[in-house]
């Protein structure tokens, strides 16, 4: 299964990529050191020009019963993106990362403020915030949590008009020299699922999931773990059509 | 004992009535799937609807494992009608035609003639739910292939990987047996009292409906006595296609969230069966035959 | 000698009915046995409770010497029935019907002998129609052959004859005769008419409400000095007043609107002729009648109370 619009890793590049520019342009002392710190973000990004990986999607959705499923994604510079499952049926959250960092990319006059410290599993981050001057912007707000000694994004919050906000939480372990995570959470708000009876067809008693407390947990978490990366021998584009 | 039980399925077999129920197995199914096919993505772009929009579903969702269940989630509803056809029919249509006095001036006990005939009957119940089976899970995965079955509950959505789906219909096939039987035990012992089929039938029915119609009313009077009625327990087959999930809501494969219901309805399914044969059983050797 | 049928003080209540009440007789082997009785007078219900069809509140039944209730499979074996209407299957051909219950009742037949029996009764040529297109007679005659497809000891058809056209009754009158001259069957044969079992039965019993009128054979319950003798003359009242001065006078009978009804022994009736001739009476009609018959007509058109008439066992 290709589910390119959801790999929510390349917009994570070009998003810091476009921070880069942010950076650049913004003007306060403060916007120098943001821009700095960018830059070598993405220096450290662009070691990468490719690679494979191979990993296992869950989905923690109060209202979806998903089993775990094996995935691989591909990557290549500068933006091919693809998430391949074999054969199946697969749920991920509608376009969060697509629509948001098209949106994000779009940002050519955001104005970037660092928003001083913050601390992301235990790490000291620098908190960096994207305000996009476009009215018309799904983005509202976009704040980002930086490792300054690793220089790596340790997460990412975006906030937009229609799907209101999403977390994006990433660890780093083997592959942190190549700024690559063993592990992405992208949390997100989930509106109340209901079916008429009429429409299933159960007219029996309702059926609860297991654990009630989860019903009311209306954030939906879709958590990539990787386990392997074979990064830069090549990808045949092939594989991304 | 085979003698008798071989005799019952010939003449099971050999009347007309028999095949009117295969019949609009096939019809009902057929129709189904044809609706499928021709508009079965926009059913799934609706179900996808309810979701909220904020989830993107990919992948074949209309395959013949969904279709299946659709089918079975319309129909197993009305195969009870079907199945009373000849349940109900099993001892008043003979009174009927007048050659349950013949029949019984056989060599043959009461009591062997009651359970031969429930033998056949469940022969013939379990038939038509193979061929329920052929139509609605062979048949739709043959037409729409076989994917993830990905279901639409009233409260939460399931996804059951492909490879884990079979077993769930095998198995919910045979809890279906078990609920038509019971169907087929209540038909069954009321063609006992009646000298015409149309009584037991039309009862039976009204029974069915009248305890479905209660059973879908949520009313706290009513729920105090549905776990009583084995309408209530004769969907019990649902129950095979939900999932476990662990703490952190990730479905386990191969598992089912409430094996324990599905043991008390076939334990309640069971108790009715034996209860309604033996009450047959005990009402027909009693019973004199004035018909 | 063993009777084939022994019934010793039989009851059967449906309700606040006594459909059968402390009946007792005897069928003896060889016997056509007439079971007669206007209809509702617990002849079906007898019958039924022969067959193991209702159970009696009271009273025994052995067939073959056998209790009923204790050897019920071994007796039926040995049993032959059509109850009342000859019902079959109606959706199964002829053949398939009698192969049915030749294996029902573990006769072992094969196609020649199925087909034979049909031939026997007439319905070869329609063997593998289905029942549904059969005539009353037709089904009739299927009936008596799923009745005598395993061989049977004993037959019993109740109300063989009922919706039968003439040849139809004399074809099972002649077949009753056949079975039990050539076969050597004992039958028991009930009826609502008395001229259709005094031309085949050797014994008969008379039953009403439930209860035994009378029995014996045939011969003897046909006593020629019991014969009623019905006359139609020019002019009924003239032969009427007659009569009534005259040695006829003893044996004089209530009048009939038509007929003047006498009783004396058959041997006199050429005598009564003769002097009536002598008295110059133009005679129209004059037929003898066994007494049985005005007896058996006055019980089954109810015009008489038959408890008159309890305890003249012959």
């Amino acid at each position: 299964m290709n589910i390119a619009h959801h790999s929510f890793l390349v917009r994570y590049r070009r998003m810091l990529c476009l921070l880069c520019c942010i950076g650049f342009t913004a003007t306060a002392a403060q916007a120098q050191d943001v821009s700095a710190l960018v830059a070598k973000v993405r220096a450290k990004i662009d070691q990468v020009n490719d690679y494979t990986a191979e990993g296992r999607l869950k989905t923690n959705i109060a209202f979806l019963k998903v089993p775990v499923s094996r995935i691989k994604t591909y990557f290549k510079k500068p933006d091919k993106f693809r998430l391949r499952k074999e054969g199946g049926i697969s749920v991920l959250p509608k376009g969060g990362f697509s629509v948001n960092m098209q949106s994000l990319i779009l940002f050519n006059d955001a104005m970037a403020i660092a928003a001083g410290d913050g601390v992301v599993d235990g790490v000291k981050t620098k908190i960096v915030k994207l305000l996009p001057n476009n009215e018309n912007s799904d983005v509202i707000l976009s704040t980002l949590y930086i490792d300054e000694t690793n220089l790596l994004v340790k997460k990412a919050v975006t906030t937009t008009r229609e799907n209101g906000t999403y977390d994006i939480t990433l660890t780093y372990g083997q592959y942190a020299a190549y700024a690559l995570p063993d592990k992405v959470i992208f949390a997100f708000n989930t509106k109340d699922y209901k079916l008429p009876k009429g429409v299933t067809l159960e007219f029996e008693d309702a059926e609860k999931p297991a654990d009630a407390s989860q019903l009311k947990n209306k954030k939906g978490k879709v958590e990539i773990v990787y386990s392997s990366y074979v990064i830069n021998k090549g990808i045949d584009d092939a594989v991304f059509k | 004992m085979w003698t008798i039980l071989q005799a019952e399925l010939f003449k099971i077999f050999k009347r007309p009535r028999t095949y009117i129920a295969f019949a609009a197995i096939a019809a009902l199914i057929t129709m189904v799937q044809v609706g499928m096919k021709a508009d079965g993505d926009s059913y799934v772009k609706f179900m996808l609807s309810t979701l909220g929009g904020n989830f993107d579903v990919q992948g074949k969702i209309m395959n013949g494992y969904l279709v299946c269940y659709i089918i079975l989630q319309m129909l197993l509803v009305h195969v009870p009608l079907l199945v009373t056809l000849i349940a109900a029919d099993t001892f008043s249509g003979e009174a009927n035609t007048g050659t349950l006095r013949l029949l019984l001036t056989t060599p043959y006990s009461r009591t062997q003639w009651v359970l031969a005939k429930f033998t056949a009957v469940v022969i013939y119940t379990l038939l038509l739910l193979v061929w329920l089976a052929i139509l609605a899970l062979v048949l739709s995965m043959a037409v729409f292939g076989t994917d993830d079955l990905f279901l639409f509950k009233s409260d939460y959505v399931v996804l059951i990987r492909e490879n884990d789906v079979f077993w769930r219909y095998c198995a919910a096939f045979g809890f279906a047996a078990l609920a038509m039987i019971t169907v087929a035990a209540v038909g069954f012992l009321l063609s006992i009292f009646a000298d015409n089929s149309i009584g037991p039938i039309v009862a039976t029915m009204s029974i069915i409906v009248f305890f479905s119609v209660l059973s879908t009313m949520n009313i706290p009077l009513y729920n105090t006595i549905k776990p009583y009625l084995f309408v209530t327990h004769m969907n019990s087959w649902k129950e095979f296609f939900d999932e476990r999930v662990t703490e952190n809501n990730e479905a386990v494969a191969g598992s089912i969230q409430y094996p324990m219901r599905i043991v008390h309805s076939v334990l309640v399914l069971g108790i009715h069966i034996l209860v309604l044969l033996g009450a047959a059983v005990w009402f027909f050797r009693k019973k004199d035959i004035l018909s | 000698m063993q009777p084939v049928i022994a019934i010793n003080d039989l009851c059967k209540q449906f309700g606040h009915v006594q459909a059968v009440s402390h009946l007792s007789f005897t069928v003896q082997p060889g016997d056509v046995y007439g079971f007669l009785g206007q209809n509702g007078a617990g002849k079906s219900t007898t019958i039924r409770m022969l067959l193991t069809l209702i159970a009696p509140d009271s009273g025994d039944i052995t067939l073959f010497g056998l209790p009923l209730r204790s050897r019920r499979k071994e007796i039926l074996r040995q049993v032959g029935a059509v109850i009342e209407k000859p019902d079959v299957y109606p959706y199964l051909s002829a053949y398939d019907n009698l192969r049915l219950f030749a294996r029902l009742k573990q006769a072992h037949t094969g196609k020649q002998q199925l087909l034979q029996q049909l031939e026997l009764l007439g319905l070869a040529e329609r063997a593998f129609d289905k029942v549904k297109t059969f005539s009353q007679g037709m089904k009739q005659r299927l009936g008596i052959a799923i009745a005598l497809i395993n061989d049977p000891q004993l037959i019993i058809l109740d109300e063989p004859t009922n919706g039968l056209d003439p040849q139809g009754i004399a074809d099972i009158r002649n077949l009753v005769l056949w079975l039990s001259r050539e076969r050597g069957k004992t039958i028991l044969v009930s009826s609502h008419l008395l001229s259709e079992i005094q031309q085949v039965a050797t014994r008969l019993v008379i039953i009403d409400k439930g209860r035994r009128l009378l029995e014996g054979e045939t011969a003897q319950l046909f006593n020629p000095a019991e014969t009623i003798v019905e006359l139609q003359t020019g002019n009924n009242e003239r032969t009427l007043q007659l009569l009534a001065q005259s040695e006829w006078q003893q044996g004089l009978q209530p009048a009939r609107q038509t007929s003047v009804v006498l009783k004396m022994h058959s041997n006199d009736i050429p005598a009564l002729n003769k002097w009536l001739v002598a008295n110059g009476v133009a005679v129209n009609l004059l037929q003898p009648r066994h007494s049985l018959e005005d007896y058996f007509l006055q019980i089954t058109s109810g015009k008489q109370h038959v408890d008159d008439f309890t305890g003249r066992t012959v």
